[in-house]
């Protein structure tokens, strides 16, 4: 697969990113790749429900997150349950979601695939891994918006 | 395949990478979260199979199994795999045995990472 060209670090600066993952470590971790790689915007929700109102409140001040990294099994909402609200929110078309999972199971991947998420990334999540993918799902973003 | 490690340096290594100059140390902030949270994933752990809850106990392995793989808990994480794919029927021998491994394994790894930040062991858990 040809490598996206790197985005510069400044560009990502601007992003807005929301993390749901139970885990506090998994949060954690993530959002310190994050940082590292140039992204400060990031909001951050423990489960489904919180994501879900954070979604909300972006969306009634006319904003919505530019990164949604969900993870896929999570109690009281999981991924697939907010996913399926996200997609069927009309002002949220085009929401970039990238699942992060803990299981490779093909038959889990290819149902999230055809429910229309940009990415998926197998946990524990690497600086390199995510570097790579971000180049390519940052790349969109920055691209829709300009 | 190379034996897996109680605690393979390279995700040291590799936090090490994410620190930012000035920030808090973030190894230490990652070990001390995954104690933490760890200490509670053992106790539901523990409770869950004592009850024979099989379903809740994979659930359990299977959200540890991520943060054990990411701080380098090679054999733990192979615990967490292995109670997270346990098939049906299984060996009642066998399951009692992978669990007092998983539970003896994170007291010893849960001791090697409060040693690697400088951490106080207590008594206890050092026993």
């Amino acid at each position: 697969m040809a490598k996206a060209p790197l985005i510069p670090k400044k560009k990502l600066e601007y992003l807005s990113v929301l993390v749901v993952d139970d885990s506090q470590f998994d949060r954690d971790l993530l959002i310190a790749i994050l940082r590292k790689i140039g992204i400060h915007g990031i909001q951050v929700a423990e489960n489904g429900s919180i994501a879900g109102n954070k979604i909300e409140n972006a969306i009634a001040i006319r904003k919505k997150f530019d990164i949604i990294f969900l993870d896929s099994r999570m109690p009281s909402q999981d991924g697939p349950s907010l996913l399926r609200q996200i997609r069927s929110e009309p002002k949220l078309n085009g929401q970039i979601v990238v699942i992060t999972t803990g299981s490779s199971n093909k038959k889990e991947v290819q149902e999230y695939l055809n429910m229309g998420i940009q990415d998926f990334i197998i946990k524990p999540v690497s600086l390199e891994v995510l570097k790579d993918k971000m180049n390519f799902i940052a790349s969109s973003v920055i691209k829709n918006a300009s | 395949m190379p034996a897996k490690l109680r605690l393979n340096p390279q995700a040291k290594l590799a936090m090490a990478e994410l620190q930012e100059p000035g920030q808090p140390d973030l190894f230490k902030h990652l070990v001390n979260v995954f104690v933490e949270t760890s200490d509670e994933y053992i106790k539901s752990l523990l409770g869950f199979a004592k009850n024979r809850q099989i379903l809740a106990m994979k659930d359990v392995a299977h959200s540890w199994k991520s943060s054990c793989a990411a701080i380098g808990a090679e054999i733990l994480t192979d615990l967490c795999l292995q109670v997270e794919t346990l098939g049906f029927p299984f060996n009642e021998r066998e399951f009692g045995l992978l669990i007092g491994k998983l539970e003896l394994e994170y007291k010893t790894t849960r001791v090697e990472l409060l040693k690697s930040i400088g951490a106080e062991i207590k008594s206890e858990d050092a026993a």
